[in-house]
């Protein structure tokens, strides 16, 4: 008796593994036909540009003859070039050390903080996020001027008078990076505060028994758990850092003295196109850009052992 | 008068005969000439105007915001469509970077506009349409220098008018000794500091004549020194102030009546001090900018004014060309323009609303609008890469900090020529 029952089960077995792999297929299936309009969008809107551009820099503007690397000379030998990269890299260094102490510091406060507290707090940090970069500049610029600006007292505090004195003294890599950490952190704030809700109860619960104070807790327990997150956001961070351009590009609203057309790498590559028209020096030095943003994020990736499951 | 053998009911068949062609012509049977033509919402009423007014053109009227004409014409050409028959060029000197090798846009107008109309436009208002000798371009608007001021704060305070550059720094000198406060300009804005250097003849990208694309750049000579040494002094004493006009501070000591005069363009009185600075009506008033005493005659500097331009490639050259010639000189165009015209016939008629305008304080304004648009300097030419841009990199962060002018035109002098040399030119320094 016990031997026909053994192979039905086994049977019945095999005929849900089956059901349950033919399940997942399908499961698969629908997952890519959700993902086809993104993948369509993103082919046509990002990698076709992208290789686009590859193909251009490799290429002459006005005969269209294949022009082997000297786009890339001529990009290289900018006059420019140099000053843009210390200053984008200076900027990208303030900034993405900004998010990561920043934006850790403040999610782990809210973790803290009584439930209702912390959801009206975040909530704040996020607001500045819904404006628009561009909106912002314009909002910064006012805010910099001691003359027309709601923190004036502190800027005569210092003995600032007037807005050149201002971005002069912080900086315009500085007053990028405040414009961007205001733009960016709230976002990463209810990221991060996400991250943080859902480590276990009972890890927390243990370290407290053992003694663990909150700032014990946070340090030695909690951001060592959420480091991943971490490593994502100073990864889209330093992409997103690397093509600045908005915010120096729009500096002349605020007058033509503060103009600036050739602060960043992106400013360089967007005057040498629509300036002069010379789209392969153009394509080049974007190129270059992308290459550079790729190679950073995947050392981090690698070094950190990003996608390793353990 | 009747032609022997005509009788006048002859004349009246032959009359009504062609009335009757015309009115089936503007009905509809006129061959219709397409022209696609790019402009700011300024120029697209120009555009309508024409529009109605010609019944053989169908104009495809596309507004373009000015900053971005030169880039949107990059891509119309690199994609080659939509590239349209005839542009507004917001700032005239950017011609110069419509018609390079590779963006190769603008035609060559010599020849095919009419050269009556030329001779009548005010001395070098078409330079900035120069480019390596060849017009590209002919200018929509004048916007050279004047000395506006204060008429009754002038004579209150018993100041004579400054007839050169030597009397302007002096009376900052005494400005600043017996009235603190009151002020004769900008130390940090990039286009005033432009005008002011150039108007001592200072060679910070002069063409070189008879050689393409090549440029002297020489900011050490005693013309270039002259300049900046009354910029440093006056910066020291204050009577040229560290804020542009359009600074917030700047705004506001002009609404308190604080600026004194200011050597600006010819639509600073109607778009600055009336709207901007509020100076009230019977105050301001213009002259001839000053010279050197060394010079002459003053050099006057310009900031800003636009131009048109047609495509070389164009399918219809004969009616954008007369589109452009409309547009730039004719009366009913003209006439009411916003800004000072740059063809001498209609720009009389242009300045009739100056002298009957209660606003200024006297009725010398036009004159001297047209007196000085007489010495418009032939400097002020076409050029691929953005001046100001390069002064307010290195001038204006300088002087605001407390460097000097003087200290900082060896840095600007390079600054120029490897700005210029990106964008394809060759410096001499002599």
């Amino acid at each position: 008796m016990r031997e026909p029952l053994r192979e039905i089960d086994k049977l019945a077995d095999q005929r849900r593994a089956r059901a349950a792999r033919l399940m997942n297929r399908r499961k698969t299936k629908t997952a890519y036909l959700f993902l086809l309009p993104y993948l369509a969008l993103l082919v046509m809107f990002g990698v076709f540009p992208v290789c686009y551009a590859i193909g251009l820099s490799f290429f002459d503007t006005i005969s269209g003859a294949f022009a082997g690397l000297s786009n890339y000379h001529l990009a290289l030998d900018d006059f420019r070039l140099g000053q843009s990269l210390l200053n984008v890299g200076t900027y990208v260094f303030m900034w993405v050390s900004l998010m990561v102490v920043g934006v850790v510091v403040l999610a782990s406060i809210i973790d803290v903080m009584p439930r209702w507290l912390g959801t009206t707090v975040r909530t704040v940090y996020f607001l500045p996020g819904a404006v628009t970069s561009a909106a912002i500049v314009v909002l910064w610029l006012f805010i910099l001027d001691p003359q027309v600006s709601p923190f004036s007292f502190v800027f005569s505090l210092v003995g600032w008078e007037n807005r050149f004195q201002v971005i002069d003294s912080i900086g315009l890599a500085g007053v990028f990076t405040l414009m961007a950490f205001f733009a960016y952190a709230g976002g990463w704030i209810v990221v991060m505060h996400g991250a943080l809700t859902a480590l276990p109860g009972e890890v927390m619960e243990a370290a407290r028994i053992d003694g663990c104070r909150p700032v014990g807790l946070a340090w030695r327990i909690k951001i060592p758990m959420i480091w991943r997150t971490v490593a994502l956001m100073a990864v889209l961070s330093l992409a997103n850092g690397l093509q600045l351009f908005v915010e120096p590009q729009l500096l002349g609203l605020a007058g033509p003295q503060l103009a600036r057309n050739d602060w960043s790498l992106n400013q360089l590559a967007y005057q040498y196109a629509f300036a002069l028209g010379d789209f392969g020096v153009s394509a080049a030095l974007s190129t270059m850009i992308l290459m550079l943003s790729v190679s950073i994020a995947l050392w981090i990736v690698l070094a950190t052992k990003f996608y390793r499951i353990d | 008068m009747l032609k022997k053998g005509t009788s006048p009911s002859g004349m009246i068949v032959q009359g009504i005969v062609a009335l009757s062609i015309m009115a089936a012509a503007t009905a509809s049977s006129v061959a219709q000439t397409k022209l696609t033509v790019w402009g700011d919402t300024l120029r697209v009423n120009s555009y309508k105007a024409y529009d109605a007014l010609m019944a053989d053109i169908d104009l495809d009227i596309v507004t373009v915001a000015p900053e971005e004409t030169v880039t949107k014409l990059q891509l119309a050409l690199r994609a080659g469509s939509s590239i349209p028959d005839l542009v507004f060029i917001s700032d005239a000197p950017n011609s110069a970077m419509l018609a390079t090798r590779r963006t190769n846009y603008l035609m060559e107008l010599e020849g095919r506009v009419d050269a009556s109309l030329l001779a009548d436009f005010y001395p070098n208002a078409n330079a900035p349409c120069i480019v390596n000798g060849k017009l590209v371009c002919l200018r929509s608007d004048l916007a050279h220098n004047l000395t506006w001021y204060d008429k009754p704060q002038m004579a209150a305070f018993g100041y004579a008018l400054p007839q050169t550059w030597e009397a302007f720094e002096a009376l900052g000198a005494d400005l600043a000794a017996n009235h603190p406060g009151y002020f004769l300009g900008s130390a940090t804005d990039p286009y005033g500091l432009y005008g002011m250097i150039m108007a001592a003849g200072c060679d910070m990208a002069t063409p070189v004549d008879g050689q393409d694309d090549t440029l002297l750049v020489d900011l050490g000579s005693e013309n270039c020194l002259r300049a900046a040494g009354m910029i440093d002094r006056m910066a020291a004493n204050g009577s040229l102030i560290k804020a542009g006009p359009f600074d917030a501070e700047f705004v506001k000591q002009a609404k308190d009546g604080k600026l004194l005069l200011y050597v600006g363009p010819t639509w600073f009185g109607e778009f600055i001090l009336k709207p901007s600075y509020e100076i009230p009506a019977g105050e301001i008033a213009g002259a001839l900018p000053p010279r050197w005493a060394d010079d002459p005659a003053p050099v006057t500097w310009s900031f800003g004014g636009g131009g048109f331009g047609v495509y070389n490639k164009t399918q219809n050259a004969d009616a954008a060309i007369k589109m452009l010639e409309w547009l730039t000189t004719s009366e009913a165009n003209q006439k009411d323009a916003v800004t000072f015209p740059p063809y001498a016939p209609v720009t009389v008629l242009w300045g009739q609303k100056l002298a009957d305008d209660v606003y200024y304080a006297d009725d010398q304004l036009f004159a001297a609008m047209e007196t000085s648009a007489g010495y418009a300097d032939s400097k002020y030419g076409a050029r691929r890469f953005d001046m100001p841009s390069v002064i307010g990199k290195i001038v204006s962060p300088a002087i605001a900090s407390g460097r000097t002018l003087e200290e900082t035109l060896p840095e600007l002098e390079r600054e120029i020529a490897n700005t210029a040399r990106v964008a394809g030119y060759k410096i001499v320094s002599e």
